[in-house]
């Protein structure tokens, strides 16, 4: 293990950088960094279901989408409250991971994927064919970033640097929760279904629950991040609910290190800023941007978090001298 | 109180054309420990699978306590108390030996899910984890990954995650394979000790005659997926069926 005080360090560093950053840049700056933290939320709920459980969805688009669709149908509709978009969005995306997890973790590994595969392509459709709800290909316009009202004090969210402390808020409440999550007996349990889980039910835990568990956690945090994007850019994207977004958290936590906690986090950064940077240079990004990430997923092992805390953890077995 | 553990009723499986299984009926009673022998092919392996809900029987039923448990899954008849280890090495490789017993444990104390509570703050549990360390004779090495240990230890710690999901009735599938002498008796010390304490019943499954015969108070002998022999360790030994078919090569009169 790298030294606890390092790891403290490097969390007030972020934190500092963040705060600066939200108190002291343009809007650009802002606008880049929202992406990232959102990124990294939907990212790291993400994660504890493949790192920790072993199980790869490709339909993780889908929750984000139940999230922003939650969000702005209430937001439309009903108040333009952020808090009251926000828990709706949950709930539509709780009740969606629930319903398709429970088909979904009855099978593994190539199976479970396909499956995910097939409900994000179904929930897909429905969002780009019920145009009287959803807007169809256009998506849900026009969504208002109210004032957070909480009673006593009405905190303005208009503004980019406004908003972006609400996010931020998010990000680090994402941050502590899965970070409990990870330290709780849930977590123990999880890390021992990727051990090894046909030993699971023979100490009398049911995989199937635990699997489903993990699998809803992460479809809520996805939907907490479709929740967040949409008040950014004040309208849902249909294709935010397409298969291939799925492909971003999945991308993000290996270029992270799926086996870390910061993984998923240095991947957002990494994968939001990299993109930013080639999409200047060139029409065919995709190109570019698919080289520098295959170079990146197998040249550090185990993500890049994952490399450098295995040479740091080197460096100090050789300065010990043994 | 002489209800029966385990009651198992004309139980029947067949793989294909391999009958695995064959109308067997046993009882099992609490405290008897008990061996199941039989040469290789002979049904132990999927007795104990029948039993533990890995396969399900062609027919037949499986009671525990009294509660028909045929068509339990495997996690519902553990938590009921009956429990298996396994033959080949089925741990959690890169966990440490300490939290391999303690996700049995979590799941018998009703902690398992519990999300927000840090696992380090489950005290009770740790006090407990560290018990059946003392017992398995593992606790100097709590702090190591389980993959890291000798073959010995982890067909200790094999064992030890079975003890700590608390079970009343644990099958051993053949707890001694592959063990030096010394690992061999320390164990073998163990599940008689354990078993005197009586909260665990213990049935083994073992191809190691010397230890069958000095064990057990009650040997049964499985042939072709039928039992053909069943009692106390004189009366396999003289049961001419047995002799037969097993012994005969291995005591000849």
């Amino acid at each position: 293990m790298i030294h606890r005080y390092v790891i403290y360090g490097l969390y007030a560093a972020m934190t500092a950088v963040l705060v600066a950053v939200g108190l002291f840049s343009g809007r650009f700056m802002l606008y880049m960094t929202m992406k990232v933290m959102i990124l990294a939320i939907f990212a790291m709920g993400y994660n504890l279901l493949l790192g920790r459980t072993g199980l790869l969805s490709f339909g993780h688009a889908a929750f984000y989408a139940a999230g922003a669709y939650g969000l702005g149908l209430v937001s439309l509709h009903l108040s333009p409250h952020p808090l009251l978009g926000i828990f709706a969005g949950l709930a539509v995306a709780f009740i969606m991971a629930l319903v398709i997890g429970f088909f979904c973790v009855r099978h593994t590994e190539i199976y479970f994927a396909m499956l995910t595969l097939a409900f994000g392509m179904m929930v897909f459709s429905l969002v780009w064919n019920l145009r009287s709800i959803t807007g169809g290909d256009d998506g849900l316009v026009a969504i208002m970033r109210a004032p957070l009202d909480l009673g006593v004090l009405s905190i303005p969210l208009r503004k980019a640097n406004h908003y972006y402390f609400f996010v931020l808020f998010f990000f680090f409440l994402s941050i502590f929760l899965i970070h409990r999550i990870r330290q709780s007996s849930f977590g123990l349990i999880l890390a021992g279904i990727h051990e090894n889980d046909r030993r699971i039910e023979f100490a009398g835990l049911s995989l199937r629950n635990y699997r489903l568990a993990a699998f809803v956690i992460s479809g809520v945090f996805a939907g907490l991040a479709g929740t967040l994007g949409t008040l950014l850019e004040s309208n849902t994207a249909p294709f935010s609910a397409h298969w291939s977004f799925s492909a971003q958290p999945v991308l993000v936590s290996l270029i992270g290190g799926i086996h870390t906690f910061a993984g998923p986090m240095v991947g957002s950064l990494i994968f939001i800023v990299l993109r930013e940077i080639i999409e200047r240079f060139t029409h065919n990004w995709m190109l570019w941007f698919g080289i520098i990430l295959l170079v990146i997923i197998m040249g550090f092992r185990g993500g890049v978090v994952g490399a450098l805390s295995g040479l740091a953890r080197r460096k100090k077995t050789d300065s010990t001298g043994t | 109180m002489n209800r029966p553990l385990l009651e198992i009723q004309r139980l029947n499986k067949s793989f294909g054309r391999v009958v695995a299984a064959h109308d067997i009926d046993l009882v099992f009673q609490p405290g008897v420990l008990t061996s199941i022998i039989g040469p290789n092919g002979a049904g132990k392996s999927t007795l104990i699978n029948l039993l533990s809900g890995s396969i399900h029987p062609d027919s037949g039923r499986i009671f525990f306590q009294g509660r028909e448990i045929t068509k339990l899954p495997i996690y519902r008849r553990v938590r009921m108390g009956l429990c298996r280890s396994f033959q080949v090495v089925n741990v959690f490789p890169e966990l440490t030996v300490f939290d391999n017993i303690q996700i049995p444990l979590l799941a018998l104390r009703k902690r398992a899910h519990r999300m927000f509570r840090p696992v380090a703050a489950e005290r009770d549990v740790h006090h407990e984890v560290m018990e059946i360390l003392d017992r398995v004779g593992l606790h100097a090495e709590a702090w190591t990954t389980a993959s890291a240990l000798s073959h010995g230890d982890k067909r200790l710690l094999e064992v030890g995650i079975a003890l700590a999901a608390g079970p009343k009735l644990l099958f051993l599938d053949e707890p001694t394979a592959g063990m030096n002498p010394v690992e061999r008796s320390k164990i073998l010390e163990n599940i008689r000790g354990l078993s005197k304490q009586g909260q665990t019943t213990f049935v083994i499954v073992e191809h190691d005659m010397d230890i069958v015969f000095s064990l057990s108070e009650r040997v049964i002998v499985l042939h072709h997926g039928a039992v053909i022999g069943d009692g106390t360790t004189d009366e396999v030994r003289n049961n001419p069926r047995v002799r037969e078919v097993y012994l005969g090569e291995e005591v000849p009169s």
